[in-house]
């Protein structure tokens, strides 16, 4: 599909999804005359109007350009891509309960280890570097909040 | 006149302390870094290093962005003079005459020029910038909500019409912008509206967050790409980082022509530094006696675009300080670190806050001063950085973007959020569906729909009252101006 096609038609179906939302809601209108759908369902036509004439400009034109997705030929970008996506969701979802520090010098251990292949030393100083110096400088000299874990609890400050 | 120099003395007096000098410094350099790097720019730069000024009150966090956008506009160009690579795109100007100069052995003399129109431009933009802000926030003060609305309009159809590529891609990444707006409890009637049910999205999308993803985040899936690029650089031929008289004369009149010209140009939504540097190269280009100079190391073809492109970031602050828009995808980026802090910049920054707004305007002057220091006798060692990998500072990014997001709100769910968008801003750039415009609606929906909604009650339903206050008349068919000459051109060019 073209990159104008593609993007009509993901248009179109967020426009919909938001539009038909937007008609569910209540009719409110305590203090204002147009209540919380109108808005909403004006940005929802725009949507799918711009998301059709992108479509039909498109099948006009003759002159389409696909998408250049390359998912065989940047096979690596793409699996970083979908590594580093999931990483950062697993930082989040154990930085709570493991604290900043031991955190973030697993997520930069790992994500290091994928970008800067083959330099194990370079990749474990910078794992524990990159929170070391940052802990101190936020949460020491800025004085912000990060979560304390079970490294942070055996400090002396 | 009196009143201006009685701000301006307010806006020192906040500006000149030994912790904002020192903020300046620091964050003046770490901008330099990040607008050299290639691949980051100044909206990426501040978009990491806002942890920063988490701990600070707003006049210093304000001051420290503006020293970080000022010093990734000094830095952009020692890439595109060193390794013919910009450091963003308002760089890419610079390489038409600057590595060309690095050839010639003169790579000394374009570090040098380069610093010096950035230092030249920056402070006639902000001398621009102070006599227009009061005026504006002043007037600015008299808007009602049919106003207020269609000056949003007016920036959001400006931010399309300039955006490059389609304007129906604009018009999609507008309503995209104004949907994830809408996210949350509605402030009026207390509904909640496009959670589908998770808790976390009530309060809405901080979009802090959604500026992470699609810049800092996202500029680092985009240089996945590039780990293995080496550039080729050799410090010890640049020779002394200065300018002769001769090649500074050449250079006073296009600075002094290219100043203004950013500036105005930055003062608009939408239009951006790239647009600046290449109308006044352009334009230096066809005054000159020798064009065909132009692209073989004319240091005036370097010196004009430098001294556009840092008025063109003072043209920016215009929108920003005095009537809450951000003129830029950075500007948009430190509006959503000030809002976090509790300042929402606009007319009433003036009134009530006029030492962060005075304080603000007065940093940029001292900015320049400190960054003319640091280009010009670091510029050797500043230039040494190029050599450090993408493969190195990309995990480093990563890490400061989710630390960046973590201080948001103390929410690992926003973690989630940053990825999301992070792959949206990559898709979007597959699809060449322009960010700005997005953004812009992002950061404007809630005023747009809130100010639309106020004049529709002040008008019983009727749409009457956008066309019955002048201010309102003039900002609607200013905006419809825009987009007929912007179809027109496209039709013409498509032609």
């Amino acid at each position: 599909m073209s990159k104008n096609f593609t993007s009509g038609l993901i248009s179109i179906i967020l426009g919909t999804i938001y539009f038909y939302t937007a008609m569910q809601f209540p009719e409110v209108q305590a203090g204002d005359n147009t209540g919380p759908k109108l808005f909403p369902l004006i940005v929802g036509a725009v949507a799918v109007i711009a998301g059709i004439l992108l479509c039909i400009s498109d099948r006009r034109s003759g002159k389409a350009e696909a998408v250049a997705w390359n998912f065989l030929s940047d096979r690596a970008v793409w699996i970083k891509i979908f590594v580093t996506m999931v990483l950062g969701i697993t930082y989040g979802l154990v930085l709570d309960t493991w604290g900043y520090l031991l955190a973030t010098t697993a997520f930069m251990f790992f994500a290091t280890m994928m970008i800067n292949r083959g330099r194990f030393v370079q990749n474990v100083l910078i794992a524990v570097l990159f929170p070391a110096v940052t802990y101190g400088a936020f949460a020491i000299a800025l004085q912000l909040s990060l979560p304390r874990g079970i490294i942070e609890n055996m400090l002396p400050f | 006149m009196d009143v201006i120099f009685d701000n301006l003395a307010i806006g020192f007096a906040t500006a000149i302390t030994a912790t904002n000098i020192l903020w300046v410094f620091i964050g003046g350099l770490l901008g330099t870094v990040m607008g050299m790097l290639p691949g980051l720019g100044p909206a990426t730069g501040v978009a990491i290093l806002i942890p920063i000024t988490y701990g600070m009150n707003p006049s210093t966090a304000l001051i420290t962005m503006c020293a970080v956008y000022y010093g990734a506009m000094f830095g952009g160009s020692r890439a595109s003079i060193m390794i013919n690579t910009p450091g963003d795109a308002s760089a890419i100007v610079s390489c038409f005459d600057g590595y060309p100069m690095t050839k010639n052995g003169e790579a000394g003399a374009a570090l040098a020029i380069s610093a010096i129109a950035s230092f030249i431009g920056g402070t006639i933009g902000m001398v621009f910038l102070v006599f227009l802000t009061g005026p504006i926030a002043a007037a600015a003060l008299k808007f009602g909500p049919a106003e207020m609305f269609s000056l949003m309009l007016f920036a959001l159809v400006a931010t399309i019409t300039l955006a490059e590529g389609s304007l129906l891609k604009g018009v999609i990444a507008m309503c995209i912008g104004f949907m994830l707006s809408t996210i949350g409890i509605d402030p009026l009637t207390g509904i909640i509206r496009f959670t589908f049910g998770v808790e976390e999205l009530q309060d809405g999308i901080d979009f802090l967050v959604v500026m992470i993803g699609v810049y800092a985040i996202c500029e680092v899936f985009k240089n996945y790409k590039n780990l293995d690029t080496k550039y080729s650089l050799d410090s010890r031929s640049i020779g002394k980082v200065w300018v002769s008289w001769a090649q500074f004369k050449k250079c006073i009149l296009p600075m002094l022509r290219s100043s203004p010209l950013g500036f105005f140009v930055g003062v608009l939504p939408g239009m951006g530094a790239s647009i600046a540097t290449f109308m006044s190269y352009a334009m230096e280009k066809n005054l000159s006696k020798t064009p065909e100079k132009f692209g073989k190391g004319a240091i005036e073809g370097l010196a004009a675009p430098e001294a556009a492109n840092n008025s063109c970031a003072a043209g920016a602050m215009v929108p920003l300080l005095t009537l809450g828009i951000p003129g830029s995808g950075t500007t948009a980026v430190m509006l959503g670190a000030l809002m976090m802090l509790g300042v929402r910049p606009g007319p009433i920054l003036f009134s009530q806050f006029p030492e962060i707004a005075w304080g603000v305007i007065a940093s940029i002057l001292l900015g320049n001063i400190i960054l003319v220091i640091i280009n010009l006798p670091l510029a050797i060692p500043l230039v040494q950085l190029l050599k450090i990998p993408q493969r190195i500072m990309l995990p480093l990014i990563l890490g400061m973007g989710f630390m960046g997001t973590y201080f948001l709100n103390y929410s690992s769910f926003d973690f989630i959020l940053v990825m999301a968008f992070a792959l949206g801003g990559y898709i979007f750039s597959k699809l060449e569906i322009p960010l700005p415009p997005l953004v812009l609606a992002l950061i404007l929906g809630g005023t747009t729909e809130q100010s639309f909604r106020n004049s529709m009650s002040l008008s019983d339903g009727s749409l009457a009252i956008f066309f019955q206050k002048p201010i309102s008349v003039t900002l609607i068919v200013l905006a419809a101006v825009s987009l007929v000459y912007s179809l027109l051109k496209r039709r013409k060019y498509a032609s």
